[in-house]
């Protein structure tokens, strides 16, 4: 008999069992992808580096033969094992794509032979890079879409009088410079075009090793980089993993999807068993009046759900792979993410949303014990009901028919379009959160964890800061000369302004246990006092320094403690006095007052130019100059404040790429609930809608009023959203910021136009145009239907 | 006395199953103003088909139906939604009423969807517990629906179908889901509408409830098979009586 009940049941309900069947399917599939990336991201950088056979520190060196930094590890006690992939070293001016070198591109570039390589490196599509046919190259980093390349497109090396063009074969997972946030090059070529190019003449300068060196002791290992010469690069592992910061933003950005997805799901699921159920109250109190007991019509649901379930959760496990795979990209474009056991952890999520549908209809199916038989058939599709209902007056209200019934129907039924309404303002709130996130990361609001201050605009002079690096230079002096032509140009150009420099200095550091190279930003022009410190108060004379909280851990001391700079054999004492966040050197960095003489200190590099303008300016004629200052000095790389950052972060472009595919996302999830709920609503409201046809109402009024119904639903899920768009994007996104070195969070650029009207209009439209689409089925339902509805 | 309902050659054919099932076969008959109507016939003659066929509810196969002057054929969807509201009253044998509104709000609805009357919404208020008071349910008015007997329910669904002054009520088993007690009210209710002035058409199984009206037609396998005038002089039992023995004779 069960079997003959529920096969009429699937028939008889289709609309209302399909409906289900696609919830059940998008719990699932949201579920098991949610699952997957959730444990893909969160252990995908150590599985990225296990892969890729990181180790413990790393040296990137002009060393030309290696021989004397081999000897000096051969004889470290500390080391267990190291590894030299011969490099050569190149710039941007060394790369030439379109027949035009990549002047502006202010990165360092390794060129190495695949035959050499002591890392593995992956392909896009995770399979480890053996061999590279001749004439080919992988790059790691940004490279093809910094200048629009695709696979098979062709760029030339150039190494003195030698070049060579190679086709692009696509993007190397290059583990310890693939970041974002490194972004350095590295070309990976067959073995025959790199000696290739190793046979110019020009190569020998250009000539050295990438080290990976496995310690017990990493302090003593950064000692003794300390004393080589020729070192571009010396970091140890930890600090690499900061530097996958933006994976790691758009991880955790996912994340946050991925769980939003997951509670949206399952309220959607719970409310539409629980109004399917109630939905069948009045079959109910027929079982019940013939006598059958709770538990048979309870396992009666159960199996009918069940199926359901079962069905469901097997669409949602298929479908789960390719949204798993699509969320997933984001984040391993740069890194090698875990999918092995994806299949795995699909089935058991699709298995325990089968569990949970099945609970959500043993719990829905509770009142069914408390309910007589003629309260069962009472309370069921004859809109009966034991609490008085009703809010509005349509004698006392001003709204006309169908927006009164509209409202009204909301206001009746607030459990049933309060979950909608959270439903939905959860969706705007995601888009909102994510745009919060990217609109901050592209603003000054960042600013100061760069160690720079605000300006009106920033101009990099890669020559300029190479020329101020050189060996018996005058780093200062050259630097003023060059801020001092600028200020001419400015001059000369009727926009007038002042010009300062940070710059970055490295120098010798002794504490009672450790001596080590510390790299520690400068600026004459401004006050230590214009920085922002996490902890103490900025350095107020040049015997009082600043450090970053990693610095200062690296170095175990803490605000008061006392350092010792040695500058050419001569001791300083210094007190630490504040500490700070920064994205600098990789988090590496200290402050020195502005009246410490550095005049003995070798440069490390320096920022860009910053000028600020003499008069009062507004943004859009701060805008004109800058476009005015790429033309005078014919380069790009002239930013804007926020400009700065979004350079200087490289996360704002993946960040909105996500916020972008989370919006299409979220704009699917809101076709698809506006589209099931309100076919669902009409479903059960068939009786009702017929009876308002024989009444009299065209079609035209009853699709509006259950548009309208939406309409306000998402209207106010908007206002809610902007409610809690502030503290909810604090909760999540601090956090985030906090990996990022913002630790006392950050204050967030909000943009009124998009985050209140643009983002809340879109989906509002969007859940308006799907609901009225959805409402024009009630077209087929026919005023005659008032005569013969069960 | 004016016509308000001319059917001529009215036809009204199924298709299930692609078995052609002809329900109404050139049925004729017209309705006149004030006069109270009775469709009576066995289970699946087409009484209810005949009401909603005529009332616009359901669309014809063919033949001709006049309202008011108006051939509603050539109404399109919206100008006969339009005509249901301004013109027409229903009941229904399920007190139908929309679940989240109260008992007035219920019955004014129509008429603050027509436009037929210029009234704020308070004279409409005003109006529709007028018409509550008349039926003696003004003090259900800010009931919910779920609060009230059924008896009270149908009398308030007689209300709606009133609030706009219709030309016709049309209504199909208006007692059938009541009991006795509660059926005679109703059907009270509707004879002193009728002695007003307003025209009902009604189906009805029940012959009490016909005797009631000024005639009945009869009709069987889609055919008028007879029409019977009532003496609305005679008392009522007479009436009952006579009527059920021309039912009888009619093969009822």
């Amino acid at each position: 008999m069960y079997l003959n009940i529920l096969k009429r049941d699937l028939k008889r309900k289709k609309t209302m069992n399909v409906i289900l069947l696609i919830f059940v399917m998008l719990s699932a599939m949201f579920m098991a992808s949610s699952v997957n990336n959730i444990l893909a991201v969160t252990s995908g950088l150590d599985y990225f580096f296990e892969k890729a056979d990181m180790a413990d520190y790393y040296v990137i060196a002009i060393d030309g033969d290696g021989k004397k930094m081999q000897n000096s590890l051969d004889n470290l006690s500390s080391v267990t094992d190291y590894r030299r992939e011969e490099t050569l070293y190149g710039s941007g001016t060394n790369i030439e794509v379109k027949g035009k070198a990549l002047n502006d591109m202010n990165k360092a570039t390794l060129i190495m032979s695949v035959d050499n390589a002591k890392l593995n490196y992956f392909t896009s599509n995770n399979e480890k890079i053996t061999e590279v046919k001749k004439g080919k190259a992988y790059v790691s980093g940004t490279f093809a879409s910094d200048n629009n390349l695709s696979v098979g497109d062709k760029f030339t090396l150039v190494i003195g009088d030698t070049e060579k063009e190679f086709e692009y074969m696509g993007r190397a997972k290059d583990a310890l410079l693939g970041s974002e946030f490194m972004g350095n090059l590295r070309f990976i070529l067959n073995n025959e075009d790199y000696e290739y190019l190793c046979s110019d003449k020009e190569a020998i300068s250009r000539q050295g090793g990438t080290y990976y060196i496995d310690t017990t002791d990493i302090s003593e290992v950064e000692s003794l980089i300390g004393e080589q010469g020729g070192v571009l690069l010396s970091v140890n592992n930890d600090t690499i993993q900061t530097t996958y910061i933006v994976s790691m933003i758009v991880a955790a950005l996912l994340l946050i999807v991925s769980l939003f997805l997951i509670v949206i799901s399952f309220v959607v699921l719970k409310h539409t068993i629980g109004f399917t159920i109630d939905e069948e109250f009045r079959e109910i109190g027929v079982m019940k009046a013939i006598g059958m007991k709770n538990n048979s019509i309870r396992a009666l649901y159960l199996t009918k759900y069940f199926a359901i379930a079962v069905l469901g959760s097997a669409l949602g496990f298929a479908f789960s792979m390719p949204f798993s795979d699509m969320m997933l990209n984001l984040v391993s474009s740069s890194m090698y993410i875990d999918s092995e056991n994806s299949v795995m952890i699909s089935l058991l999520c699709s298995l325990a949303v089968i569990l949970i549908t099945l609970l959500f209809c043993w719990s829905s199916t509770k009142k069914i014990k408390k309910l007589s038989p003629i309260d069962a058939v009472r309370n069921g599709t004859t809109g009966e009901r034991f609490r008085k209902k009703s809010l509005m007056h349509l004698s006392k209200s001003k709204l006309n028919s169908t927006a009164f019934l509209a409202a009204n129907d909301i206001v009746s039924a607030p459990k049933k379009y309060s979950i909608v309404t959270g439903v939905f303002a959860m969706l705007i709130l995601l888009v909102m959160i994510l745009a919060n996130t990217a609109n901050t990361l592209n603003s000054e609001k960042l600013l100061f964890l760069f160690g720079c201050t605000e300006s009106d605009a920033y101009v990099t002079f890669t020559d300029e800061v190479m020329q101020a690096m050189g060996a018996d230079v005058d780093s200062q002096a050259v630097l003023n000369e060059t801020i001092k032509d600028i200020e001419k140009t400015l001059e000369d150009n009727g926009m007038p302004g002042k010009v300062h420099i940070e710059s970055t200095y490295n120098t010798t550091v002794l504490t009672d246990d450790l001596k080590t190279s510390v790299a520690f930003q400068y600026c004459p022009d401004t006050k230590a006092g214009d920085y922002t410190y996490s902890e103490g108060v900025a350095p107020e004379n040049a015997e009082e320094v600043a450090l970053s909280s990693l610095v200062a851990e690296k170095l175990g001391v803490k605000v008061g403690d006392t350092i010792t700079f040695l500058i050419e054999g001569e001791e300083k004492d210094c007190m630490v006095t504040a500490l700070f966040q920064s994205m600098n050197q990789l988090g590496s960095v200290g402050r020195l007052h502005e009246d410490f003489d550095v005049s003995k200190l070798d440069l490390l590099n320096a920022f860009s130019f910053q000028i600020d303008f003499d008069d009062e300016i507004s943004k859009a004629e701060c805008e004109n100059r800058i476009e005015k200052l790429k033309v005078i000095y014919d380069t790009e790389l002239v930013y804007s404040c926020a400009g700065f950052v979004k350079d200087s972060t490289g996360a704002a472009d993946t960040i909105s790429m996500v916020k972008n595919m989370v919006l299409i996302i979220t704009l699917l999830v809101v076709v698809l609930i506006a589209v099931l709920m309100e076919r669902s609503f009409i479903s059960a409201e068939k009786s009702e809608i017929a009876l308002m046809k024989a009444m009299g109402f065209k079609n035209k009024s009853i699709i509006w009023h259950h548009t309208l119904r939406f309409g306000i639903v998402a209207f106010v899920a908007s206002i809610l959203a902007a409610i809690f768009c502030m503290p909810l994007t604090k909760l999540t996104i601090d956090p985030v910021f906090a990996v990022m070195g913002a630790v006392r969070g950050v204050g967030y650029e909000i943009v009124p136009f998009e985050i209140f009207l643009m983002y809340p209009a879109i989906i509002v439209a969007v859940t308006i145009i799907s609901a009225f689409f959805t409402s024009i089925y009630t077209n087929t339902i026919k005023a005659l239907d008032a005569s013969n509805i069960e | 006395m004016n016509t308000v309902l001319y059917v001529n050659d009215l036809c009204k054919t199924y298709i299930t199953n692609k078995r052609q099932n002809n329900v109404l076969k050139n049925v004729n008959f017209k309705v006149n103003e004030g006069e109270m109507v009775a469709i009576m016939g066995p289970s699946g003659s087409g009484k209810s088909t005949l009401l909603y066929t005529v009332s616009g509810m359901d669309r014809m196969t063919a033949g001709e139906v006049m309202f008011n002057g108006r051939n509603i054929e050539k109404l399109s969807d919206n100008e006969l939604a339009q005509l249901r509201l301004d013109d027409m009253g229903f009941i229904f044998q399920q007190m139908y009423m929309l679940k989240n509104l109260t008992v007035l709000d219920n019955i004014i609805l129509p008429a603050v969807k027509s436009t037929k009357k210029k009234e704020s919404r308070a004279e409409i208020a005003e109006r529709g517990l007028k018409l509550m008071k008349k039926l003696g349910i003004e003090d259900i008015a800010n009931n919910d629906i779920n609060e009230v007997s059924g008896g009270q329910l149908q009398r308030a669904c007689i209300c709606r179908s009133m609030i706009n002054n219709p030309a016709v009520i049309f209504a199909d088993e208006p007692t059938g889901a009541l009991n006795r007690t509660s059926s005679d009210e109703v059907m009270e209710e509707l004879s002193k509408l009728n002695q007003e002035g307003t025209t009902i058409m009604l189906v009805t199984h029940d012959a009490k409830v016909a005797a009631k009206c000024s005639r009945v037609l009869f009709i069987v396998d889609g055919n008028i098979k007879g029409e019977y005038n009532v003496d609305v002089t005679a008392a009522l039992r007479d009436r009952e009586r006579a009527l059920n023995n021309w039912l009888m004779e009619m093969g009822f």
